[in-house]
């Protein structure tokens, strides 16, 4: 039971944590808090769904047409809620926005596949038996397609030329501007990404749970997850939405039905006694 | 130069009498049944309810520069600890509603003492979760909120000497609290809480280098919007009678951001046309059908890149050009007769 638990758990966090990841970089990337990303998450289940039950596709051609989307989608979704408003002096606004789209992306979800939950065969159907257990091979797929994702996103980062200059955009962007880093074409670049792995967390979420429009609520652990990691920090953020999903999963031990309050009771908890979160550290901040 | 002095009253003064004489005239004129039908009424006080806990917000974001989605959740405390007062305990409404709103202000100190050790988005981040809690509470403890049942047959409100017999009744007395609230508000900017609020918001650091208490200033500001949100919860469930835990769920804490930042953001009055306008609109726009939510919400987009400051900033900017405009044609006109005045001096 508890392999178990711990299992579910990991890939619940696992799913937070491709959220997380998106969100940290366009804040960092631009400062900007992302509202819409659950939203965006719950477009990638049913991008998904459209693709492998309308269009037909076997799994890699949905892995590859998906990725495509979902950067299509990041362009779409930076030239209308970030590119206009870059200019604007209030942060506020640009939040608002978001806000905005979030309300926008829902109804047009629902406008052209319904309001009824939409069913998803597992991508690897089938249980594994561990001890007296019984566990869908979906979460371990989960764990791995997860773990796979974040150390390419910190191969890309770390390692190549993209990351490089995505890097010094975020740290600088005057800067950046300076030394000649086409810095448009860098939050242009962040924004695909962080979408594509937020759909991605979408489709993988989407046998989990069904594929409907309350799917984009799973954000607001993420949100958690990030202030529980600690400030700004991809890794911190990793690690605060895997230990959320932990605590969401043993919760079940003492109650059911106040599963969520249990999480955010302990991350209130935590901030009263290490308001930097677990991993962060005191930062200088900006003058 | 000898100023003019100009005869009858001044601008602000006649804007101030028109203010006052616009409020007296729809406390008595509005609340009739041949000027507004009954619906429309409710639709109306609702917009008031969501005014005065937009007003807190217009603290918060307005003047002190956090954005919160504890809105929400705070009108949750006011309306349940006043439904719970009244229909369990079986107090009078009025000492009630006082009662939630000490409370919440109470709770919200307790809450602000602990979100405001984060800063900026990492506060926003965890007053969602602050929501969230409270909307798995509303919706869970059966025994005490009624879980998803919620709580019916809430008296309706008794101030001992007027009592709420219907709609129009309520209208009168959320008018008067509204406008007491807005006053409120309006005198708070140009206190010194309001001016240190105002100094965290534009430069937290030189702020604190002045000697503000950045944070407790922050953590007053958040009772200030936990009061005002219990408030109008309060208010809220003496209204309809009924609550359950569906409007204080964290997606209506968005929807009074929205409010805000539509009748922009630096004003008090804008927060009225903002949640007026965002209550009344959707009645009017029922020919929208389905589509009515996702014209909002490209609207809300739309209206952050054409006015970032919302209806009451474009007002500003419009005024402010006016007035420039004019002071320029005042000067030129001025420096025409000067010039004809130094011709006829070296004429003689």
């Amino acid at each position: 039971m508890y392999v178990q638990l711990a299992i579910t758990g990991v890939s619940m966090g696992m799913l937070y944590a491709l959220m997380a990841m998106g969100l940290i970089l366009i804040v960092k990337a631009v400062g900007v808090l992302n509202f819409a990303h659950g939203q965006l998450f719950m477009l990638g289940a049913y991008i998904t769904w459209m693709l492998t039950y309308q269009v037909n596709l076997p799994v890699w051609g949905v892995a590859l047409c998906g990725l495509v989307c979902f950067a299509i989608c990041g362009a779409v979704y930076m030239f209308t809620c970030y590119w206009p408003l870059r200019k604007s002096p209030w942060k506020v606004t640009v939040i608002i926005s978001t806000l905005g789209a979030s309300i926008a992306i829902k109804e047009l979800v629902r406008l052209i596949w319904g309001s009824i939950p939409l069913t998803m065969e597992p991508i690897i159907p089938g249980v594994i038996r561990i001890g007296t257990a019984y566990l869908s091979y979906q979460y371990l797929f989960i764990i791995v397609i997860g773990g796979g994702l974040m150390a390419g996103v910190y191969i890309l980062f770390e390692r190549s030329f993209i990351g490089k200059i995505m890097q010094a955009t975020a740290q600088d962007r005057y800067a950046a501007n300076l030394v000649g880093i086409p810095t448009g074409v860098a939050i242009l670049c962040t924004y695909m990404i962080s979408l594509s792995l937020s759909g991605i967390g979408g489709w993988l979420a989407a046998p989990l749970f069904l594929v409907s429009q309350s799917l984009g609520n799973l954000a607001q652990k993420a949100f958690a997850g990030i202030v529980l990691g600690g400030f700004g920090s991809v890794k911190g953020a990793i690690v605060g939405c895997i230990l959320i999903g932990l605590i969401e999963s043993f919760s079940i031990i003492i109650t059911d039905s106040y599963k969520d309050a249990i999480v955010f009771l302990v991350l209130i908890l935590v901030l009263i006694i290490r308001p930097t979160g677990i991993f962060g550290e005191k930062i200088a901040e900006k003058a | 130069m000898i100023k003019e002095k100009r005869k009858g009253l001044s601008l602000t003064a006649s804007v101030y009498l028109l203010a006052v004489l616009a409020c007296v005239l729809t406390f008595v004129f509005f609340p009739q049944k041949s000027v507004i039908n009954k619906y429309m009424m409710k639709v109306t006080n609702e917009g008031l309810i969501y005014f005065i806990a937009t007003l807190g917000l217009c603290v918060m974001l307005g003047m002190g520069g956090q954005v919160t989605f504890s809105t929400a959740g705070m009108m949750g405390i006011g309306a349940y600890s006043t439904a719970i007062a009244t229909t369990r305990f079986g107090m009078a409404t009025l000492p009630a509603l006082l009662l939630s709103v000490v409370l919440g202000g109470l709770l919200s100190f307790v809450i602000g003492l602990a979100l405001f050790r984060l800063k900026g988005s990492y506060f926003s981040f965890a007053s969602i979760g602050f929501t969230t809690l409270l909307f798995t509470v509303f919706s869970n403890w059966m025994e005490v909120t009624g879980g998803p049942d919620g709580i019916s047959r809430i008296p309706k409100l008794d101030l001992y000497f007027f009592q709420c017999g219907n709609y129009y009744d309520y209208f009168r007395v959320y008018f008067v609290v509204a406008i007491l609230c807005f006053l409120i508000v309006l005198r708070m900017r140009r206190t010194s809480f309001g001016r240190s609020l105002a100094s965290v918001r534009d430069d937290e650091i030189a702020a604190s280098c002045l000697g503000i208490n950045t944070y407790m200033t922050k953590v007053f500001s958040f009772v200030i919007a936990g009061v005002f949100a219990c408030l109008a919860g309060a208010m809220y469930a003496l209204h309809s009678n009924y609550i359950s835990p569906e409007p204080f769920k964290y997606d209506q804490s968005a929807i009074y951001l929205i409010m805000v930042m539509l009748g922009g953001v630096d004003s008090t009055f804008g927060a009225f046309i903002g949640s007026m306008l965002l209550t009344i609109l959707p009645e009017n726009m029922r020919f929208l059908k389905s589509y009515y939510k996702l014209v909002y919400g490209v609207g809300v987009i739309i209206l952050m890149v054409v006015m970032p400051m919302g209806i009451m900033g474009f007002v500003t900017m419009l005024k402010n050009k006016l007035r420039a405009y004019f002071k320029k044609r005042r000067a030129d006109a001025f420096q025409d007769e000067t010039e004809v005045a130094q011709d006829g001096g070296m004429l003689t």
